[in-house]
């Protein structure tokens, strides 16, 4: 892995030692770009804020050869969005942003030295924004159901909104994507 | 009363998964990754199809003069690119369109989808070059995939128009521009009436050849293929440069980039050597810059 993520990985874990983060769930999930199948611990920072630590496999594709990506993120659960069905179903919703790392030698963290300096971003580390709901199926375990948009479709849409937002839903589907998971409570 | 109360959490547990299920079968994207090669929106825009649709066209009538649309780099932008291709659209002047690289800023499936989405509208022949941006990620697999060749040429209304790949960084390994391609598309053919050769690629000569020698033996290649308009992106400004030695004259012509909502027009006058070329705004009139 390259520099710059171990420098920032390296922050988020000393951030989360820092403030006694204690891993509460563990996540199985797809898509969401983060892989076609995908794993993760989900640790409580502080009361309803948490860090996901994530590492998930993407299958071969047509062309393509199948790799491991990594990838960090935040979580906010408010109180707002918590809903209590019948006093037994807890469904809550998240908001959250993260950082989605390819292990793939064609992309790039740092510019590869036949470019002069500046001339690309890193390709190889893609941001993304989230929007989740938790619905408790059991005591311990929960299904999510998440919405991410990837930074550049974010920044594609605030710069071309008209294009957009006519769009069929919105434009929404056209920056970003969903995954489905289910979460194992081992701490209540 | 408990057993009701039971069929009511059965019907929400039912209501939630149905739910679920809607949005897995609504045909929404699970997408594994950022870095995947779905092209779903860019089935038909493939550059050998609208080679062949514009032989239709040229078999069809003999022009005294026609025009070719111009745009680049729309990167960040596809809207402003999709505003300049409808201006080009209505122009009945405008034949066909050639869009000078950069459609994307990372080359990834999801920008080319929108760029394929805005070409789709359009119903005349549109061409690409690719750019360097293109190139990054998996662009070059999506590019072959979406359009095809990254060198190619045809002929339209006796003048041949070569399209070809210069950007070295991003094609590491490859010796570019691919001589032996340029040489070989722009010698005419027996029996072949030939006015104009004009030649398309992303970046001028220039800008990725330290070397000045290079850049000179490259333009007089240029020359002695007869190639003396060549239209390019990259820069995003609008430019013509003109190349000069005892013998010979020959024009780079650089088109804005979309952000600056500017696009080109070059119109080719049967029977005369010089091209017409214009700069264009979107909503503003174009200005004519060479006019020889």
């Amino acid at each position: 892995m390259h520099s710059i993520l171990i420098r920032v990985l390296s922050l988020l874990i000393l951030v989360s030692l820092g403030v006694k983060a204690k891993i509460e769930r563990i996540k199985v999930g797809t898509g969401s770009y983060r892989g076609d199948i995908y794993t993760g611990v989900d640790m409580l920072l502080f009361k309803k804020h948490h860090l996901l630590l994530q590492i998930g496999y993407v299958l071969k594709d047509r062309g393509l050869n199948d790799f491991v990506q990594y990838s960090i993120s935040y979580q906010f659960n408010p109180e707002i969005l918590e809903v209590d069905v019948l006093k037994k179903y807890r469904v809550s919703g998240y908001v959250g942003v993260g950082l989605v790392y390819a292990d793939i030698d064609k992309l790039f963290v740092e510019l590869p030295n036949q470019y002069p300096d500046g001339y690309y971003i890193p390709t190889a580390i893609r941001g993304y924004f989230t929007v989740g709901v938790e619905i408790q199926l059991q005591h311990k375990i929960e299904l999510y159901v998440e919405y991410n948009a990837l930074d550049i479709g974010v920044d594609g849409y605030l710069r071309n909104r008209e294009l957009f937002f006519n769009q069929e839903f919105f434009g929404i589907t056209d920056i970003g994507t969903f995954c489905v998971g289910l979460l194992w409570r081992f701490r209540v | 009363m408990e057993i009701q109360s039971l069929k009511v959490e059965a019907n929400i547990i039912k209501t939630i998964f149905s739910a679920l299920l809607l949005l897995l079968l609504s045909g929404c994207d699970f997408s594994p990754t950022p870095w995947n090669l779905d092209t779903t929106e860019c089935s038909g825009i493939y550059t050998a199809d609208n080679i062949k649709k514009l032989e239709k066209l040229n078999n069809l009538e003999s022009l005294d003069s026609y025009s070719i649309g111009l745009t680049a780099d729309s990167q960040r932008y596809p809207e402003r690119l999709r505003d300049a291709l409808k201006e080009l659209k209505s122009d009945q002047k405008v034949k066909f369109i050639v869009i000078l690289g950069d459609l994307t800023e990372l080359g990834l499936s999801m920008e080319f989808n929108w760029i394929c989405k805005i070409i789709k509208e359009i119903d005349k022949p549109i061409f690409t070059v690719i750019g360097n941006h293109d190139g990054l990620s998996f662009g070059k697999q999506l590019w072959s995939k979406i359009f095809g060749l990254y060198d190619y040429s045809f002929n339209f209304q006796d003048s041949k128009f070569i399209f070809y790949n210069d950007n070295k960084y991003e094609f590491q390994g490859l010796k570019l521009p691919d001589i032996d391609f340029i040489e070989r598309e722009s010698t005419i053919k027996d029996n072949e009436n030939r006015e104009h050769t004009i030649a398309f690629s992303h970046i001028l000569p220039w800008s990725q050849k330290e070397n000045s020698d290079e850049v000179l033996k490259f333009n007089d290649f240029l020359f002695q293929q007869n190639i003396i308009y060549n239209l390019h992106g990259h820069t995003h400004k609008e430019d013509i440069e003109v190349v000069e030695s005892e013998i010979y004259r020959l024009y780079h012509i650089v088109v804005a980039n979309s952000e600056s909502d500017r696009y080109g027009k070059v119109t080719v006058f049967r029977g005369r050597d010089s091209l017409k070329v214009e700069f264009c705004q979107t909503g503003k009139s174009c200005r004519t810059v060479l006019n020889e």
